[in-house]
């Protein structure tokens, strides 16, 4: 969007008149718009991990997912309006407004910021060095306030006040019992665009909104990827400088592996949901102008993990999942010695399973340098790790 | 401690209510022109408080003091002997401020950061501490944000025109001062860069054709309706650095290599070569050359001290920019001679002078630098210019195919270039405080360099380099666009000292940011 700027004398004096705000509230009240339409009319489509049901608050989305519903609107709307702008910014240098209704007027006010797992719908300021707001950080804080809620965040009960917490689910907090009244002040485009997109959005379950809204492109993919490692590595060589010095390594560990795990989501097991998303949206959207934009912005997962590079990661990920699985298990069982046998708790039992899993993916993979049975681990019943293992497990993260 | 306040020639609030209406800007009612706000407040302090040094404060502080010492209508009476930029104070040592009253001059005051950082660094050298009375710090227009006493620096500032501004008002007093420095010209008035005069008298597209030759022009009219060339030369054959002059590891691809050509008044122009080769941060002895070490003076001397950094790149930078002056000559010396004057500065000696113009301006940002050998070197920069540049009048050559720009291209896509460069700069940062904790954030400054810019222009964009070097002249006049030296580690794991833009200030930061929330990223980035 572009303006006859420095023929002014300031070029960003348009913002003080009359605009503020009204960019933002259209765009959340058409993120509401499609919440509110996902949950209330479900399309075919099956329960799946990303999404609740609440017996007092209905269906609702898991708050990644909804971060992911956030940044698809971000991506599509832009794509959208990047088609109107030049006959936007005509009209409004013309101050003739009579086709305004044939156009989408606006783009998405966010901006893709790259959060801890990705890229998520936020925006940058007030000032360099200040933490970004993401969209459940801006609508969180406008519910507290109550000045404009469109949506009800529900963060863990038993965990922290965090909107972005990955237990935090949310809802379209208005009964929207009249669509066009709702929808007032959006141009009849627009409201043709959201109502089809609202339409096809019913059909996708929670898990395909978070790998619609993760995935777009192979570029974009490979970064997150890569970026997943980048982040990993602080953690791993803190696991590693614990081992070492025989210290607790269960928090560094586990944040390791929460960042393999990612990893390997988007490298390899994203896919059949994000295929399945696009398959679903490209059969239930209408609009031509649409479906060309959901497709010109979403490419196709032959496109995105077809190639060498991101199997390549794959593989990698895959290797650093197990790996990850495999010392955070030990990391717990250190100090739970009477679990290493006889696991009875939830925590003992999860970390029973985490251990299996890993030994599994461990033996498919390669050469044995590593015990595959727990007590193999340690020195008789103490938390001592034998020094042949523990050396083995260095030189494996190392490699990581 | 009683201070010297400033009485401006308004009430205070009478001003808070003019400057803090939602409007476009205008002037108050009483119509007087914010330089002339400037000289009453500046001239004021100089005459009451009787400094010997005005210390100030980067970048627009320079600028306005330089508009004002060559405002024609009522020129404000300092030399520029007595005046020194705060970014280049460790090229002095100690006994330059001993026993002197210093004024340290901004034009604006937000949070006052860089004042405090000014004064910590003052406070390490044992130059200043609170409660002292020989420094002032004024500042013409402050923000509210700043209106709290501090104990660690005492009140700040001790003399300001405009105070308590809302977010509006002081939006509104910048972009006044920025609108009187665009009026003057914007790049004239900096200080940093050498510069040489001509009056053409042939006709314009014929110049910026000679222009063309080896390099590539573009041609735009900034705000004040004045004609700027942006003459970038690319890294090829003919335009080479003299690199034997610079310390090694010193690279000069990739860099700000260009010339610009604003027009002052009526036919005259000023060609101002401006070049910053990348420094390694540890340079060891330097420079060899006997001339050079004469020209850089003892600033060099002390530039061997690991801290005089910024005074070492900006000495290379200074040697870079005489052989980028040496390009832009030849080329016009192919113009036959009737068809221009070159006017050379003048040699100060001890007084301004009266006629012509000088080089004098320099001195804030180069203390020690002998401008006398500067002008000399110019002079022989000249001769030798304009003999070779001559000789080649008779060559037929075929002329390079170029672009015209419009200016309404130029602008519309400066605002993206700014956008977008706001926007990298911003994840480039939380990148950063992704790997850290909070606390420890980039230090200030943290901006892009050269050669990431020109590659958002050309991969981003798909727009040619001369494009993209054009607009950053646009950024930079217009004041979005800042410049800073800063450290960066290069992927040999060297610490090298390089050129970096950014947005200028919260102020444009915070109404980039807005723009793009309003109007999105420029979709084809």
């Amino acid at each position: 969007m572009t303006y006859r700027s420095f023929n002014s004398l300031f070029p960003f004096m348009h913002l003080l008149v009359g605009r503020e705000g009204a960019q933002c509230e259209r765009a959340i009240r058409a993120i509401c718009f499609l919440l509110y339409g996902w949950a209330h009319n479900p399309g075919q489509r099956d329960p799946s991990f990303d999404e609740k049901l609440d017996e007092k608050e209905g269906i609702l989305l898991s708050s990644i997912a909804f971060d992911k519903l956030a940044m698809f609107f971000h991506r599509i709307w832009n794509e959208l309006f990047c088609r109107y702008s030049k006959k936007v910014e005509e009209m409004i240098e013309s101050r003739e407004f009579r086709d305004a209704p044939k156009m989408v007027t606006f783009p998405s006010p966010f901006q893709e910021v790259t959060g801890k797992h990705g890229r998520g719908a936020g925006r940058f300021g007030p000032s360099a060095g200040v933490a970004p707001t993401y969209i459940l950080e801006i609508l969180y804080s406008l519910q507290k306030d109550s000045t404009v809620q469109y949506f009800e965040i529900f963060p863990p009960p038993k965990g922290p006040d965090s909107p972005t917490h990955h237990l935090s689910t949310v809802k379209a907090a208005i009964e929207i019992t009249d669509v066009d009244q709702f929808l007032e002040g959006y141009t009849d485009r627009e409201i043709q665009l959201l109502k089809d997109l609202e339409n096809s959005l019913r059909h996708l379950g929670g898990s395909h909104i978070r790998a619609l809204g993760t995935h777009s492109s192979f570029e974009k993919t490979k970064k997150d990827i890569k970026r997943e490692f980048k982040h990993l590595e602080p953690y791993r060589d803190a696991t590693i400088s614990n081992l070492a010095n025989g210290e607790c390594f269960l928090q560094s560990s586990y944040v390791m592996l929460t960042y393999a795990q990612e990893a390997y989501k988007k490298s390899k097991t994203n896919r059949d949901d994000y295929q399945e998303a696009l398959q679903r949206m490209t059969n239930f959207i209408r609009d031509v102008e649409l479906k060309d934009a959901f497709l010109k912005i979403q490419k196709s997962p032959a496109d995105i993990w077809n190639g060498t590079e991101i199997k390549d990661l794959a593989d990698h990920s895959e290797k650093a999942l197990a790996l990850s699985k495999y010392i955070n298990a030990i990391a717990y069982f250190r100090t739970h010695i009477a679990a290493r046998n006889n696991p009875r708790t939830k925590d003992d039992k999860k970390y029973t399973h985490r251990w299996k899993e890993s030994v599994t993916k461990l033996r498919q993979n390669g050469p044995r340098v590593l015990p595959f049975t727990i007590n193999g681990v340690f020195v008789d019943n103490t938390a001592e790790i034998k020094p042949g293992v523990r050396d083995r497990l260095i030189k494996k993260l190392q490699s990581l | 401690m009683s201070f010297l306040l400033s009485n401006p020639v308004f009430g205070l609030e009478h001003r808070e209510r003019i400057y803090d209406t939602k409007a476009e800007l205008t002037y108050s009612k009483y119509n007087v022109p914010m330089i002339r706000q400037l000289h009453t407040f500046l001239s004021g302090l100089i005459e009451k408080w009787k400094p010997d040094l005005i210390v100030v404060l980067e970048r627009k502080g320079t600028a306005v003091l330089r508009a004002l010492i060559e405002w024609e209508e009522d020129p404000l009476k300092w030399s520029w002997r007595d005046v020194i930029s705060s970014q280049v104070i460790d090229q002095v040592t100690n006994q330059f401020f001993k026993d002197k009253r210093i004024l340290v001059f901004d034009e604006m005051m937000r949070t006052g950061k860089h004042i405090r950082e000014f004064l910590d660094v003052f406070r390490e050298r044992q130059l200043w501490k609170p409660g002292d009375k020989n420094l002032i710090i004024a500042a013409f227009a402050v923000h509210r944000e700043n209106s709290e006493y501090d104990e660690d620096y005492g009140q700040l500032p001790h003399a300001w025109f405009y105070r308590d501004l809302t977010w509006r008002g002081f939006q509104n007093i910048r972009l006044q001062i920025v609108k009187e420095l665009q009026d003057a010209g914007s790049l004239l008035l900096d200080t940093e860069h050498i510069e040489v005069r001509f009056r053409l008298l042939g006709n314009f597209d014929q110049f910026v054709n000679v222009l063309r030759r080896t390099a590539k022009a573009v041609v735009f009219r900034s705000l004040d309706n004045r004609a700027n060339i942006t003459v970038y030369y690319e890294d090829d054959g003919s335009h080479f650095l003299s690199e034997a002059r610079f310390p090694n590891g010193t690279v000069t691809k990739r860099i700000v290599k260009k010339c610009r050509v604003v027009q002052r008044e009526g036919d005259d122009y000023s060609i101002i070569p401006i070049c910053y080769p990348s420094i390694l941060k540890d340079l060891g002895a330097w420079p060899s050359d006997p001339d050079d070490a004469h020209l850089l003076s003892t600033g060099i001397e002390n530039s061997k001290k690991a801290e005089s950094v910024i005074g070492r790149f900006y000495a290379v930078g200074l040697l870079a920019a005489l052989d980028v002056l040496e390009w832009v000559l030849k080329d016009l010396a192919v113009l036959p001679g009737d068809k221009y004057t070159l006017f050379l500065p003048v040699i100060a000696k001890d007084k301004e002078p009266k006629r012509g113009y000088s080089l004098g301006h320099l001195q804030a940002m180069y203390p020690a630098l002998n401008i006398d050998d500067l002008v000399k070197q110019i002079a022989t920069i000249v001769k030798r210019a304009l003999s070779e540049g001559s000789s080649l009048r008779a060559l037929k050559r075929t002329q390079p195919k170029y672009k015209i720009y419009s200016d309404e291209e130029l602008s519309q896509n400066a605002i993206r270039l700014l956008q977008v460069i706001r926007y990298e700069i911003d994840q480039q940062i939380m990148e950063k405080q992704s790997f850290r904790k909070a606390e420890h954030l980039p230090i200030h400054p943290f901006g892009l360099r050269a050669k990431d810019i020109f590659r958002i222009g050309s991969n981003g964009f798909g727009w040619e380099d001369e494009m993209t070097s054009s607009l950053f002249d646009i950024l930079i006049d217009g004041a979005y666009l800042v410049t800073h030296v800063e450290e960066i580690t290069d992927k040999n794991g060297d610490k090298r000292i390089v050129r970096t833009f950014e947005p200028d200030g919260e102020i444009v930061s915070e109404l980039v940011r807005h723009y793009t929330t309003q109007w999105g990223l420029p979709y084809d980035v």
